[in-house]
């Protein structure tokens, strides 16, 4: 399996979170991360508040907080500037 | 024995000039890198941060050096002595900028081939750090020339994205570095070295333009943007 920066995996997995809040599953096949390592990321992620976890019904959701998004917007530019300096693929 | 002329006389003055107006444009990209380590704190970006921080180094060194020549040659008339401080600046500059490159290609090996060939990457990365040695004018700026290389090769092999007029300006960017150190290999000859201050800096202003485009290209589809 080809190497995936760490960059790139928070990138994946911001990009996997939008507004209605989505289950752990729907990140694991959008982001394409194991579950122990995706629920490192996300504890991380909640811790810096760029994660909101929330109850929906029965099922627990994230969703992504304003900081979130600006995180995202933000990680999305360096990605694709550090693609276009062939620093990674 | 050099000759010197009125022109040698006024290059550490536009050396400094745009050395300081490098520093700035190296600044505004590593807050764009500093920005998004403050959000994530990747190795990654401490390795771009760290790499752009050397050639900011290796910039005010050459700033300072270059003034105090200037300060020599028109305050204490101390002509030679001005110019050597100068070109003391500049081999300096040389250095880090080696170093800064080196780290970028580096990590550039590593982030592509780690999960792949570590033996690969460590040799190179040794092959890397015995150039170091060579501490020599000359075979400093065919190291750059030499990285810079790589790195044009690097931009052009990979996949494009949207950032059409950022990859664009990029390379033009990298090509003028490449010009100014193809210039640089012939040192104490004014005009290379004023021509090859002015191409350093719109070199690396390249970046800027990519930082720019990757910024509208983004905002613009996550609809950050509005019609005005």
């Amino acid at each position: 399996m080809k190497y995936r920066p760490d960059i790139l995996i928070i990138r994946d997995i911001l990009n996997a979170i939008d507004d209605e809040g989505v289950t752990i599953s729907s990140i694991i096949s959008r982001a394409r991360i194991p579950h122990d390592r995706l629920k490192v990321k996300i504890n991380q992620m909640i811790d810096s508040g760029l994660i909101l976890e929330f109850n929906d019904g029965e099922r627990r959701k994230y969703k992504l907080t304003r900081k979130g998004w600006e995180a995202r917007i933000k990680i999305n530019e360096m990605v694709l500037f550090l693609k276009e300096l062939g620093l990674i693929d | 024995m050099l000759e010197v002329t009125a022109l040698h006389l006024i290059t550490p003055l536009f050396r400094a000039t745009f050395m300081a107006i490098l520093i700035v444009i190296l600044l505004y990209i590593i807050k764009f890198f500093y920005e998004g380590y403050k959000y994530f704190k990747t190795k990654m970006l401490l390795a771009l941060i760290s790499a752009f921080l050397l050639i900011i180094v290796g910039a005010s060194i050459n700033l300072s050096l270059s003034l105090y020549g200037h300060y020599l040659i028109f305050v204490e008339e101390l002509k030679v002595d001005g110019l050597s401080y100068h070109h003391i600046g500049n081999i300096l500059y040389s250095i880090f900028l080696m170093c800064g490159f080196l780290f970028l290609i580096a990590f550039n090996m590593f982030s592509r081939w780690i999960g792949v060939s570590k033996p690969v990457s460590y040799l190179i990365l040794l092959i890397g750090g015995i150039e170091l040695l060579y501490n020599v004018e000359i075979a400093i700026n065919a190291i750059v020339l030499f990285e810079l290389i790589f790195i044009l090769i690097n931009v052009a092999v990979s996949s494009p994205t949207h950032a059409v007029v950022g990859r664009f300006m990029v390379i033009i960017g990298l090509l003028l570095l490449i010009s100014s150190r193809v210039l640089m290999l012939f040192p104490f000859i004014p005009v290379t070295d004023m021509f090859s201050s002015m191409m350093e800096v719109a070199g690396f202003s390249g970046l800027i333009v990519l930082k720019q485009d990757v910024s509208l290209l983004v905002r613009a589809g996550e609809g950050e943007l509005v019609e005005v």
